[in-house]
């Protein structure tokens, strides 16, 4: 049953910019410490290309470590933006209004970070300029654009383009409404951010067609993304383990899984820092999981179809490989660490409507599922190099340097960081949406029972 | 919307009005209702004849005469087998307008008693697992590494199993939900209501099976759709290793069970004259998911050939001679004209998708690309001689099998059968849910909000 709370409107504004006006001082103390990690995570960097590559821990074979794990994952990761935003919105769905903020900007946050990855990984960063880019018209020479590296950048920059795009034109009404909370210096910022927003029907009309339109535009760019990540594996021969027809939909859905589950960590991790439950309330969580449940289930049909595919080929070193993965050291551990993570702890348990709507079970479990996600990302793209050769003088392992791990880290608290200042400057929730969701519920009186309804254009 | 900008808004019927009214059309058989069934059960005939044709003159030994009658239970799977995978969907979900269309969905679930029939003899005709290339990874134990031994009965067991499953469960779907509806019928015909009282514990267990047997109806049809098209074509290719191709025919199945709702239900309206309970936008609502589908059906597809291409090995482009661009390459280019290229350009109009007919339209689109792509996909992989089945990749690619006379009426007799079947069940129970659509209109109201008026549709839950 729907937990509708109406509140009045002034109250919506209080509650709802309350940080954005004026931040407590635990917020500072947050910054502080993400903003060191941040620090330290530059000076690795720095240092990293001072030095030289050799310092993290890739080497022949393997020569892709976590950096480019923690790049595919973060593309996972803004996958949540879309789904949720895109998707609901164009499904009408009630139960996206307190949601689509932290998921578009959470798109927006990730994707940056994990364009940053490939750049740090590339070691000379500067030259990542001539492998792009087309540099010497008079020779002749081009890239290979037949390379899904070189669709990569394009694909992630129309990506960003757009999920920026919408995440301002759904906030422009809303710096309106805080420009009107605001004086002096701040309010000159905003009313030039607001662009103008007086809440006229046509100004209405157009941010919604903007917003529909951006919707319907932004699938398949969303779809592309992670396609086209799963293709810089996939159209390889050499690697056991990557030529596989269904990665490209196999990335999408365990992205699409990953992300819906960041979204309900955030979710709730922000009803508890700002003390927004009358917003985010056990219904907007409990429809979620039911949304993660099919999502997580449908992952789990893609990973058991790649997987017995492998065997299927019955080719003995692409057998050896799944054997590897999940049966040898120091494979095994996280092999079973990242099934029982990603699916066999959480969906069971999100089956029971009590675990669904339990804040701190749904917190800790959606976070099981992303260390579970980043686990399988490792285990596609680790031990398929580690038995890239064919002579086992030639297989090797991988472990990842303190500086790895230590940028890694920072990629998070960047996350981390970024979203947090987002929430100094700007709602996290929508305040239109939510007054627009109170604006369309009503009730319908059918014998004793008083049921929650909506309004709807036909 | 009206000429004057006002939109219209449906006439609200009363529950009383509804059901009398649809008891009445239930108790009613036309001419036109019986032509059709009378033309429908003599093809089925005539596909019967057909088979039995064909079993005399060819037998069990050889598969290639058989290519056409398994790319049929192939089409009418992905088509009547998983129309009602629509229905439990959006039940699931709540969406308010599955409501006229969720029997249409049911009614087809008693189709699978007619594939299951049509299965049992393609039984005989696929060799057992041993030491080839299927799902269940076994050897006769010669050295492969990493395989498990044999796995008795694999792959013929496995796959009757998945399918008994699913004909229980989509008998039972159709037999349970329609229980309060014969209820009401025999009410109405003076006769005892049976053992339905309308009680709230009957609801209750109502729904709870309406969710069990939903469920089991899913998992067993995108099961047995992913074991079938494994099983049954690409494990019969050497060379054929695509893990992308089970969930290319499930989301095919749910295209196909889409369209096949989307046009039942437009002859139902034109000609069943229901036109004050469907409206357009029980319509409009799923030609939005239809047009996810035609983008999902063409993404999967996109995914296979990009990497085969890609990969460029003498395996690979073997297997795309044969399934697309080789003998079978006009059947291919018809399914992608059909199941993407026509449907997408018709259904990216609002315009269109907010009728009743464009929707149809692509559905029909849908439904004649389907049966392409089937038989490029089966009568292809069921021309590859049997002697080739355990070898590393295809050794040359096999000509074209056109079809005889047989195939046609075994094609066309099985399709009749499965709407024979359908206008059958029809005359048993209403063909719109009677409980369904009366929850619906106590649960939607016509209110005045500002200086319009609105719909205002209760959620329950």
């Amino acid at each position: 049953m729907q937990q509708r709370v109406v509140l009045p409107q002034p109250q919506v504004n209080a509650e709802l910019l309350k940080n954005a006006l004026r931040a407590p001082l635990w917020y500072w103390g947050i910054m502080a410490f993400l903003g060191a990690i941040v620090v330290a995570g530059s000076v690795a960097v720095g240092f990293l290309m001072n030095k030289g590559f050799g310092l993290s821990g890739t080497n022949r074979p393997v020569m892709w470590g976590i950096l480019i794990v923690d790049f595919v994952f973060w593309i996972g990761i803004s996958h949540a933006g879309v789904m949720l935003s895109a998707i609901l919105r164009l499904s009408k769905a009630e139960w996206r209004r307190p949601a689509t903020r932290a998921a578009e900007v959470l798109t927006v946050f990730s994707l940056m970070i994990a364009a940053l990855h490939p750049v740090v990984h590339a070691g000379r960063p500067w030259r990542i300029i001539y492998w792009s880019f087309p540099y010497d018209f008079s020779r002749g020479l081009w890239v290979n654009i037949r390379s899904p590296l070189i669709w990569d950048p394009s694909a992630i920059f129309t990506y960003l383009t757009g999920s920026a795009l919408f995440v301002i034109v759904a906030l422009i009404p809303d710096m309106a409404v805080i420009r009107d909370h605001t004086t002096g210096l701040k309010q000159k910022v905003y009313r030039a951010l607001a662009m103008g927003w007086r809440g006229t029907p046509r100004q209405w009309k157009l941010q919604i067609v903007a917003g529909f339109l951006l919707s319907a535009l932004l699938l398949p760019v969303f779809v592309s993304v992670h396609s086209i990540v799963s293709w810089d594996f996939a159209v390889m021969i050499g690697v056991e383990g990557y030529h596989v027809t269904i990665f490209a939909p196999y990335f999408v859905i365990g992205a699409v899984h990953s992300g819906v589950s960041a979204v309900v960590t955030m979710m709730i991790l922000m009803k508890w820092m700002f003390g927004w439950g009358s917003y985010i309330r056990e219904e907007h969580v409990e429809s979620l999981a039911k949304l993660l449940i099919v999502i997580g289930t449908t992952w789990l049909y893609f990973f058991f179809v790649e997987f017995s595919f492998a065997l299927y080929s019955m080719e003995s070193q692409e057998i050896a490989l799944r054997e590897m993965q999940a049966f040898t050291w120091p494979y095994w551990p996280l092999a079973l660490t990242f099934i029982l993570f990603s699916y066999i702890i959480p969906i069971p348990l999100w089956l029971f409507r009590k675990v669904r709507r339990n804040f701190k079970i749904m917190f800790w479990t959606s976070l099981l599922v992303n260390i579970g996600m980043w686990l399988e990302r490792f285990l596609i793209i680790v031990p398929s190099l580690a038995r890239k050769q064919v002579w086992p003088f030639d297989w090797s392992t991988y472990h990842p340097s303190a500086i790895e791990v230590l940028i890694v880290v920072t990629a998070y608290a960047l996350v981390f960081l970024l979203l947090m200042t987002f929430a100094k400057l700007f709602p996290l929730i929508p305040l239109f949406d939510i007054k627009e969701g109170q604006t369309l519920s009503d009730d319908i009186v059918i014998g004793k029972r008083r049921v929650p309804a909506l309004r709807v254009e036909e | 919307m009206h000429r004057n900008g006002h939109r219209h808004i449906p006439p609200v019927a009363t529950v009383h009005e509804f059901t009398e009214d649809m008891v009445s059309r239930h108790a009613a058989t036309g001419p036109r209702y019986r032509r059709a069934m009378l033309i429908l059960g003599a093809l089925f005939l005539l596909g019967v004849a057909g088979f039995v044709a064909r079993a005399l003159q060819d037998g069990f030994d050889d598969r290639l005469p058989w290519g056409y009658f398994a790319a049929t239970v192939a089409y009418l799977m992905t088509t009547a087998g998983t129309a009602p995978l629509i229905v439990i969907g959006m039940r699931a979900v709540k969406a308010h307008w599955h409501r006229p269309l969720a029997r249409i969905g049911e009614l087809y679930g008693a189709s699978t008693v007619l594939i299951l029939a049509m299965f049992i003899p393609l039984l005989f005709l696929i060799p057992s697992a041993v030491n080839r290339r299927t799902l269940y990874f076994q050897s006769d134990g010669t050295g492969v590494p990493g395989t498990l031994g044999r796995i008795p009965g694999a792959p013929q067991v496995y796959d009757l199993v998945l399918l008994a499953a699913l004909v229980a469960a989509g008998v039972g779907l159709l037999w349970v939900s329609s229980r309060a509806d014969r209820a009401v019928v025999r009410d109405h015909k003076g006769q005892s209501p049976g053992n339905w009282r309308g009680l709230l514990r009957q609801w209750k267990v109502h729904k709870v099976g309406l969710g069990l047997l939903g469920a089991t109806y899913f998992l067993a049809a995108i099961g047995f759709i992913s074991l079938y098209s494994i099983d049954f074509s690409m494990a019969l290719v050497p060379g054929w290793r695509d893990a992308i191709y089970p969930a290319f025919q499930s989301i095919s199945g749910l295209q196909g069970g889409l369209a096949t709702v989307l046009v039942t239900m437009y002859l139902l309206r034109k000609y069943g004259h229901f036109e004050q309970y469907i409206h357009m936008e029980h319509f409009w609502a799923p030609s939005k998911i239809l047009l996810a589908l035609c983008l999902l059906w063409f993404y999967f597809g996109w995914s296979t050939l990009i990497i085969y291409w890609y990969g460029r090995q003498p395996v690979e482009r073997d297997v795309l001679q044969l399934l697309m661009f080789g003998p079978y390459e006009w059947f291919f280019y018809g399914a992608f004209l059909l199941c993407f290229v026509a449907p997408f350009t018709t259904l990216l109009w609002n315009s269109v998708r907010k009728s009743t007919t464009g929707p149809a339209l692509a559905a029909a689109f849908i439904l004649v690309g389907n049966l392409f792509d089937k038989l490029r996909l089966y009568a292809g992989s069921w021309s590859v001689p049997n002697e080739q089945i355990n070898f590393h990749g295809l050794e040359g690619v096999p000509l074209v099998h056109y079809p005889d006379l047989l195939d046609v009426l075994m094609v066309v007799g099985g399709i009749s059968g499965a709407l024979f079947l359908f206008l059958w069940m029809a005359r048993r129970t209403p063909v719109i849910s009677l409980w369904e659509m009366s929850e619906g209109l106590r649960l939607r109201v016509v209110r005045p909000f500002l200086r319009t008026r609105l719909t205002v549709i209760g959620k329950s839950e």
